[in-house]
């Protein structure tokens, strides 16, 4: 039983770890496509005859996609192969966006399932009030409560970042001058994401805000406000210099709470609670 | 620096935030990512600048400094489910422990 257990485990890891190569190929495929745009000027056959693409690249971009019509639909398939020439692109695209994870606090708590995930411009139900069972005494009359609910719709935001480099990088082949353009890629477009996801909850005025006087403890005030259910997944999204300074709590003695992830310790006769921040 | 976990919370960081500190339950806020659009120009004047202005300002023209400039368009969302998903830590700049 136990070796059927272990086994089940290992297929399920080698699965993830092929999803996570075959994600990381597309994310630098995606990135050759964007220094291929950004040689072409725009132009992408330029590119191309140029022999700049790789060649499943360059079939991404020849392909072509059929007209549609005005009511939407395609005019020569079936409406469900609209836009299907673009599925490629797509999922190149996905890899991407997937790979954001490691470059902005968006993305990290998307990729990571925190986020409950809701299909855009849907109208979102949500209970705001549960249904309630009772356990009645005999001959007593069960009481009915409501469902309230409560309606809400995931409207599209659009986050523009731009990069700006050398031709004479984009000529270059090296693997460093395509890790650059890469990076400096993600992280403008993560970046500019996590502006506009934080500033949207800080300008939300229903959301509860109080000033500082201590990181710690208003962080601890702030997990305590919170309300929260079973199934929370708590997170606390702050400028690299708390992280830094909540890396480096000290005990009263002086006393670096060094890096565990779970656990209690004792100090004189103290006792942290503490865990691990990676610095 | 990455952040890391502490009893079940996960602690981010992020250059987005230089003043507050957002605690958040993601369990009760939406969210999803659509599409990235890529696009180019050799021909545009931009302000290479992390604060451009509105109105006259000295531009760089990509096509004089022999420059590309590459823009990608990302579409994503995000909303709050409730209010009380979300607590705002502010003015933390200076204070620490």
């Amino acid at each position: 039983m136990f070796g059927l257990y272990w086994s089940t485990e290992v297929k399920i890891d080698k699965r993830i770890i092929a999803h996570r190569i075959e994600n990381s190929a597309k994310a630098s495929q995606f990135v050759s496509l964007a220094k291929a745009i950004m040689l072409g000027g725009g132009r992408m056959l330029d590119t191309i005859d140029a022999g700049c693409l790789p060649e499943k690249l360059a079939n991404i971009v020849r392909s072509g996609v059929p007209a549609g019509t005005g009511d939407g639909a395609d005019s020569t398939a079936t409406p469900d192969g609209w836009g299907a020439a673009l599925t490629e692109y797509q999922s190149l695209a996905n890899a991407w966006v997937e790979s954001l994870s490691t470059a902005g606090a968006f993305d990290k708590m998307l990729s990571s399932g925190a986020f409950v995930r809701v299909p855009m411009r849907q109208s979102i139900r949500l209970v705001s009030t549960g249904a309630t069972g009772y356990s009645p005494q005999e001959l007593e009359a069960t009481p009915l409560t409501a469902l309230e609910l409560d309606s809400a719709q995931l409207e599209p935001r659009q986050s523009v970042a731009m990069v700006a480099v050398t031709r004479e990088l984009l000529l270059r082949g090296d693997t460093a001058s395509f890790n650059l353009l890469g990076a400096e890629l993600k992280k403008a477009v993560a970046l500019e994401v996590d502006r506009s996801f934080t500033q949207s909850i800080l300008d939300d005025s229903n959301v509860q805000s109080t000033s500082s006087s201590g990181v710690s403890q208003d962080i601890e005030a702030a997990v305590t406000s919170l309300v929260t259910g079973a199934n929370a997944r708590i997170h606390v999204i702050a400028p690299p210099f708390v992280i830094k300074a909540l890396a480096m709590l000290r005990s009263p003695g002086g006393k670096v709470l060094r890096h565990r992830r779970d656990g209690w310790s004792g100090f004189g006769n103290s006792v942290y609670r503490y865990g691990r921040i990676d610095r | 620096m990455t952040g890391g976990q502490d009893s079940g919370i996960q602690y981010i960081a992020t250059d987005a935030l230089t003043d507050d500190v957002i605690v958040l339950d993601a369990a009760q806020c939406a969210a999803n990512s659509d599409t990235v659009l890529l696009d180019s120009s050799d021909h545009a004047t931009l302000q290479l600048s992390d604060t451009p202005t509105d109105g006259a300002s000295n531009g760089t023209s990509m096509f004089q400094s022999n420059m590309r400039a590459l823009r990608a368009r990302r579409f994503w969302a995000f909303s709050l489910l409730r209010p009380a998903a979300a607590f705002v830590v502010t003015d933390v700049s200076g204070i620490t422990g």
